[in-house]
């Protein structure tokens, strides 16, 4: 029988094994790669701070991602792969022991060790930092360095997806040094053990980095320099690169998708499953969604093709589920709805519900968004539900999420985490913030999601992924509909470009044709 | 003259500080507050404890009064305080904004200027011609057309299909005075039209209504060339509208540059009042919003002393 340690350990000796030089993130080079060069990317928005453990945007943690090295890294098959943690291990539930690779050096010519990794870790939990990426190691008690290149990781409770965190910025490691040295300031003057290092920041303007020169993986990375520029109109990011002023732009316009594959003159890169789309529903006792029918009602009436067409242009893939693709425990032949209206109908009129029903939606200025709202909004109308579209911007979006004041949520989750359980908790679990705004507690979710938090193997972690699925559906407090994709544009001779699920950028493996 | 100037300059103090009332009233109106803008990029949950400590560092816990009180303090003191949202102090961020917008003001103005000046005289002196109406229609197009859609055409048209220009960013003339005068062109040319189509109305009318005065027919009496009756004599008076209108203008400049400074992807002042405010940053808000004001009344006070200029009638003792 595997259990739940030979599964883990023989996964992580695994995955050391096949990619213990490689950092599993990167597409194979041909033979001959051409060394040098600047690549220009076209970035939505400005990174703001290289602080790894203060970043938030997407633009800040590919910044960080360049800059810093990840204890661990993901690999194409969406599971854990070793990164400056060159292999690990599980001695118990609780415990987790990480090997790191030796003869690191930062930027700043410090050594890479367990003292470092204490310091970077204890740091995000540190509350006069301010870091957001504390929730994110909620379940850690302790780090102990056990010798100059072993860490000891004591867990307050069992849980599987523990490690995945330190995929992203919350396992970018950053010099002791520098940080104690720069305190408040550190954001603008980083020092990782990456394959970059920052050497200008013009807010708005761009960021320069140059090749480290001394980064531990030898021949990497074949760029001298990386230019990123925040250009924050699609139309305007385009332009540069298809007028050849960038290499690469990211979050291409969706309406251009189409036209852009049938040119020559850039390449269109597409990863599925880079955000979730559903309607969620607020069961709070003021709102329509209280009654389980009227929500039920949805996942039968709404026209998930028509959406995906009409929002999408096509793109992405219709989902019935928060198990986004490029996780291993995603599962494509999951389809538990086919559009019925005369079964929708049939609930609404069971809802209980006083009619005329009207429900609120506030939406952000989204085009994609807005597109799906109207269908959305004629789709209800059918069922006899007048649904009330509300502009707001991001930040009246959030307040009236946080405040648990909106009626329904049109908006989805937004950005790819490789593990299901780094979202799902927080929109089922009864003590997660996005349950908690939509007023959803099910004791029976809590217990499917602590079942595959402690699960010992990848297949029991499945089943109880699916479980999790089925009744999040059957409860309809989000009725799921699409996974949309994210897009980038490359200038044909960028080579070594690797897409990867979450979206953020790795640039140690490109180089320029 | 110095008395004048001592009594304007202090009657733009009560501006500023109603101004700085104002614009710290509407942020905390609008919903929504820079610390869940923060937490909301986590995509993790935050604890309540961390989020009330973010509040407390921020001053975002205390009363409304006691946090203009403290900020309006600094402020007098010189400190515009730090960017919530960036590792910041505020003045570090918007003092590299102020050349890319000002160059690129100046720019549009002149371009507009240089354009509309002689098409307003032209249709002036020559009313209902061709060329008058194409003038006015021109003007009317110019002032139809929003700054969205000429950015787009000409980003379409001069940086992707005749590669003349390049469709983003701005270099600073102190590293490369070239690029720079080719980054700050189409964003320039951009905001002109909207200008140059009301100095065009505005000159023009102004020009036929100085024209049919009573000096103007004496010096025409007297056998003066047409071009010497209109430089010479109608031009000063016939601008003195003019001026007012340039000066009101540049406010439209600012309001233009926030739209086009997006589009063309321009570190200046208006795309970062744009970016602070959708991301709550108060501090941010709160000095570019006081350093456009500032501009402004001071333009306008510019406005005023040029009035002395052009009218000596206006002129104070």
């Amino acid at each position: 029988m595997i259990t739940r340690r030979t599964f883990l350990h023989g996964a992580a000796l695994g995955a050391g094994g096949l990619l213990a030089t490689s950092r599993g993130l990167a597409q194979s080079a041909p033979a001959a790669i051409k060394r040098g060069g600047t690549l220009r990317v076209a970035i939505f928005a400005d990174p703001l701070t290289f602080d790894q453990h203060i970043t938030g945007n997407l633009q800040g943690r590919t910044a960080c991602r360049a800059i810093y090295d990840t204890l661990l890294t993901i690999d194409r098959e969406g599971r854990l792969a070793p990164g400056l943690v060159e292999s690990w291990s599980q001695p118990d539930d609780q415990t987790f022991l990480l090997k790191l690779r030796q003869g690191v050096k930062f930027h700043d010519g410090t050594p890479f060790d367990a003292a470092a990794v204490k310091f970077n870790i204890d740091r995000i939990r540190d509350p006069k930092l301010g870091s957001i990426r504390g929730g994110e190691i909620r379940a850690l008690d302790t780090v102990e360095v056990v010798d100059a290149h072993t860490v000891k990781l004591n867990l307050k409770s069992a849980f599987a997806a523990f490690l995945f965190p330190f995929t992203d910025v919350t396992g970018c490691i950053a010099s002791p040094t520098a940080m104690q040295k720069w305190g408040n300031d550190y954001g603008l003057h980083p020092v990782g053990a990456g394959p970059f290092r920052l050497v200008q920041y013009q807010k708005d303007t761009q960021t320069v980095m140059e090749k480290s020169a001394d980064y531990w993986d030898k021949g990497k990375p074949y760029l001298d320099r990386l230019i990123l520029r925040p250009i924050p109109t699609d139309s305007t990011r385009l332009a540069e690169l298809r007028s050849g002023g960038v290499d690469i732009a990211e979050a291409l316009p969706l309406q251009d998708i189409r036209r852009l594959r049938q040119t020559q003159e850039i390449i269109v890169s597409e990863k599925v499953g880079f955000r979730w789309e559903y309607f969620g529903f607020n069961l709070n006792d003021q709102f329509p969604g209280k009654s389980k029918k009227f929500r039920q009602a949805f996942q039968w009436a709404i026209d998930r093709e028509a959406l995906h067409q009409a929002a999408y242009f096509g793109t992405g893939s219709i989902g019935y589920d928060g198990i986004l693709p490029g996780s291993p425990f995603h599962d494509p032949n999951y389809k538990p709805y086919k559009r019925d209206m005369e079964m929708a109908k049939r609930l609404i009129g069971e809802s209980g519900l006083s009619t005329p029903i009207v429900i609120k939606g506030p939406l952000q200025p989204d085009p994609v968004k807005q597109r799906a709202a109207q269908v959305f909004q004629a789709t209800a109308a059918e069922l006899g539900v007048k649904v009330e579209i509300e502009q707001v911007d991001s930040a009246g979006y959030r307040d009236a999420l946080r405040g648990g004041k909106m009626p329904m949520d049109l908006q989805g989750w937004w950005g790819y985490r490789p593990d299901p359980d780094q979202y799902l908790a927080i929109l089922l679990h009864s003590s997660g913030s996005y349950a908690q705004y939509h007023g959803y507690k099910n004791p029976r979710m809590d217990q499917l999601i602590d079942a595959e938090r402690t699960a010992r193997t990848e297949a029991e972690r499945r089943k109880a992924f699916r479980e999790l699925s089925e009744l999040m559906n059957d409860d309809a407090v989000y009725v799921p509909w699409h996974y949309s994709s994210d897009f980038k544009g490359l200038h044909p001779r960028v080579k070594g470009f690797f897409h990867s699920q979450d979206a953020i950028m790795t640039f140690e493996d490109i180089h320029l044709a | 003259m110095a008395t004048y100037l001592l009594r304007r300059l202090l009657a733009t103090l009560p501006v500023l500080l109603l101004t700085s009332i104002i614009v710290f009233l509407l942020m905390r109106l609008l919903p929504g507050d820079p610390i869940n803008m923060y937490i909301g990029q986590a995509q993790a949950d935050v604890s309540e404890e961390m989020i009330a400590q973010l509040r407390r560092d921020h001053g975002l816990d205390q009363p409304l009064p006691v946090q203009y009180a403290v900020w309006i303090g600094k402020v007098l003191a010189g400190d515009l305080g730090r960017s919530i949202l960036s590792p910041q102090p505020v003045l570090d961020i918007l003092a590299p904004r102020i050349l890319p917008t000002v160059q690129i003001s100046l720019i549009a103005w002149l371009l507009a200027v240089a354009f509309a000046l002689p098409v307003g005289i032209m249709s002036a002196t020559r009313p209902d011609s061709w060329a008058d109406r194409a003038g006015t229609v021109g003007a009317l197009i110019g002032a139809a057309m929003p700054y969205f859609l000429v950015g787009g055409l000409l980003i379409y048209f001069v940086a992707l299909e005749w590669r003349l220009l390049p469709a983003s960013g701005f270099v600073s003339p102190f590293v490369d005075p070239w690029a720079s005068l080719r980054t700050s062109l189409l964003p320039a040319v951009t905001l002109s039209f909207g200008l140059a189509a009301v100095i065009v109305r505005q000159s023009r009318s102004s020009f036929i209504d100085v024209l049919q005065q009573a000096y103007i027919k004496t010096a025409r009496a007297k056998g003066l060339a047409e071009d010497k009756v209109i430089l010479r004599h109608a031009f000063k008076n016939a601008m003195l509208p003019v001026v007012t209108i340039m000066g009101i203008q540049l406010a439209t400049l600012f309001s233009g540059s926030i739209v086009t400074e997006t589009i063309f992807a321009v570190p200046g002042v208006g795309r970062l009042l744009v970016s602070a405010i959708l991301g709550r940053d108060y501090p941010v808000v709160q000095a570019v919003v006081l350093f456009i004001t500032l501009v402004v009344v001071f333009a306008n006070l510019a406005v005023d002393l040029a009035y002395g200029f052009l009218d000596p009638r206006t002129r104070q003792g």
